[in-house]
């Protein structure tokens, strides 16, 4: 699958705090691990099932021969095990359990940098680990639930008629019981025999056969049904309303000349936390704690200083985004101190966002602010002061 | 690293293995009054389900009708009743998840000789697309 060409926004847990725009705010979360190396999100893999985070570790190790050389995934530790609900009728659980089990991510990164790689060092290995869970999580909001409740509608009635077309197969295809009476007979004479295992008998491939047929034939005949269904299911997406709140964190080793010899590269803790109105209105907080040894820094004389930076940002958000709506705006601000003395002086960022969704994959866009440093931005094109956004690839 | 490299290529044969939205199989009980139990489980994140379990044969019982995603532990009956019956599941999975295609049923028996786990799994082509599941158990007493 082609992966969408979109510039990471206001993700208050970019460590770089770019000032570009996500193109889908509900669809990538963000990951400490890989943001800690400087991961783009379109670079980190996301294996929503074992087989495909086998052929992501497959793919990324050479068939687990060698170390990547630049590799960032994020995975549902809890989803992989199978612990836990996570369909939709789950998801708006409120208890903790619940909760964690369905946000808890995991996130790894590796980084064996070229001579081209200017923000590491390429005589250096790097590796970064991070998590993410949400302590609280909104309702979903009215219409979320609407929607679900007539996909279950739906659900209901094509399973009532498919399950009594199916049970009527099962009992009377006289080729079905034959081979289900053999399989008995089978089983019973052997089952005694040391090493006997009932999956090897060749029936119940048989009858499989025989009942994938049968699907086939219902899975068309009940075809309008299942349109309504995918219909309805095609645009769906889950929005919440409420209070939440998400903890996250990471840390990011440095091995010497790529020994076992490691330093902490960097490390961060997050807390984001807000509350969204059904009316599209949301108004967020930020704390984020970034510990970055040996980082290089201008002091006030202009000099370039050498430090382990410590700092600690608080900030602030107020966002419309009514679902349903083409238009979103947004407006940040966030004050960041360094808890070492010495380095850097407090600064504060601005920022304001507005979006235009035009169809798929098109948004216009238009960011206006300043940055941590200074640098007044407003981002632009030669259209009218817009940007123009637009992703490659299917529709997700 | 959290799992084995066993673990991993175990799991690299889902990878080129087709789809297996139907599955036939059995189940050995014994001459006890223990109780066989069912857990189903629905998949993956975000996707929306309703499933149905009924009992065919020699006893015919409705265990779960309409059931919204994963269903606990139920039991299905003692063991020595169960002979010459089979458990018929049937499931709708609509992928509503924005993020995967995938849809998956596991179905975990326990109590008889030894537990099992049938699974039962489709990559729909977009979002909004159904993966229908049907599984047929036979118990038979050994």
């Amino acid at each position: 699958m082609l992966s969408f060409l979109y510039i990471v926004s206001i993700d208050f847990a970019q460590q770089k705090d770019s000032m570009s725009t996500q193109l889908d705010l509900l669809r990538a979360p963000s990951s400490p691990g890989a943001s800690l190396l400087n991961f783009a999100a379109t670079d980190i893999e996301r294996p929503s099932e074992v087989s495909s985070l086998m052929l992501s570790f497959s793919n990324a190790t050479g068939g687990f021969t060698k170390i990547p050389s630049s590799y960032a995934i994020d995975f549902s530790p809890f989803w992989l095990l199978r612990k836990g609900s996570f369909t939709t009728d789950m998801l708006n659980s409120t208890k903790f359990k619940e909760v964690f089990r369905q946000t808890a991510v995991i996130s790894i990164g590796f980084r064996n940098p070229d001579s081209t790689d200017n923000n590491f060092k390429k005589e250096n290995l790097y590796s970064s680990f991070g998590f993410k869970f949400s302590l609280a999580r909104g309702d979903y909001d009215a219409k979320t639930k609407e929607t679900l409740n007539s996909i279950g509608q739906m659900q209901v009635k094509f399973l009532g008629d498919y399950h009594e077309e199916m049970e009527n197969f099962r009992t009377t295809d006289t080729l079905y019981l034959r081979y289900k009476e053999q399989k008995r007979a089978y089983i019973k004479a052997h089952a005694a025999e040391q090493g006997f295992n009932p999956d090897n008998t060749p029936y119940d491939t048989l009858m499989s056969k025989l009942q994938a047929h049968a699907m086939d034939s219902l899975k068309i005949k009940l075809g309008q049904q299942l349109k309504a269904i995918q219909k309805l299911a095609s645009g769906f997406k889950i929005n919440r309303v409420g209070f939440f709140c998400d903890v996250a964190g990471g840390i990011g080793l440095e091995y010497i000349n790529k020994t076992i010899n490691s330093s902490v590269y960097n490390a961060g803790i997050w807390l984001n936390f807000g509350n969204n109105y059904e009316s599209g209105f949301g108004f967020y907080g930020l704390f984020r704690y970034l510990y970055q040894p040996k980082k290089s820094f201008t002091d006030d004389k202009l000099l370039l200083q050498t430090s382990d930076l410590q700092t600690f940002d608080a900030g602030g958000k107020a966002a419309f985004n009514q679902p349903g709506s083409d238009f979103c705006f947004s407006a940040e601000a966030i004050y960041r101190s360094a808890l070492t003395s010495g380095t850097v002086k407090p600064t504060y960022k601005l920022l304001v966002n507005a979006e235009y969704d035009i169809g798929v994959n098109k948004k216009l866009s238009f960011t206006f602010g300043r940055d941590f440093d200074g640098t007044i931005t407003r981002s632009s094109n030669l259209i009218a002061g817009l940007n123009f956004l637009t992703g490659f690839g299917n529709n997700r | 690293m959290f799992f084995s490299e066993s673990f991993f290529r175990s799991h690299l044969k889902c990878m080129i293995m087709p789809d297996v939205p139907t599955l036939n199989g059995t189940y050995l009980v014994l001459a006890t009054t223990v109780d066989v139990t069912v857990e189903i489980k629905i998949g993956g994140p975000g996707q929306t389900s309703r499933t149905t379990g009924e009992l065919s044969g020699s006893i015919k019982k409705v265990i779960f009708k309409d059931i919204p995603g994963s269903i606990s532990e139920t039991i299905v009956g003692p063991n020595n009743t169960l002979d010459n019956s089979t458990l018929d599941i049937d499931s709708i999975v609509a992928a509503t998840s924005s993020a995967s295609n995938y849809c998956e049923m596991l179905v975990l028996l326990k109590g008889g000789k030894e537990d099992k786990t049938y699974t039962l799994y489709q990559t729909v082509a977009a979002q909004g697309d159904n993966a229908v599941f049907s599984c047929s158990i036979d118990f038979v007493q050994v």
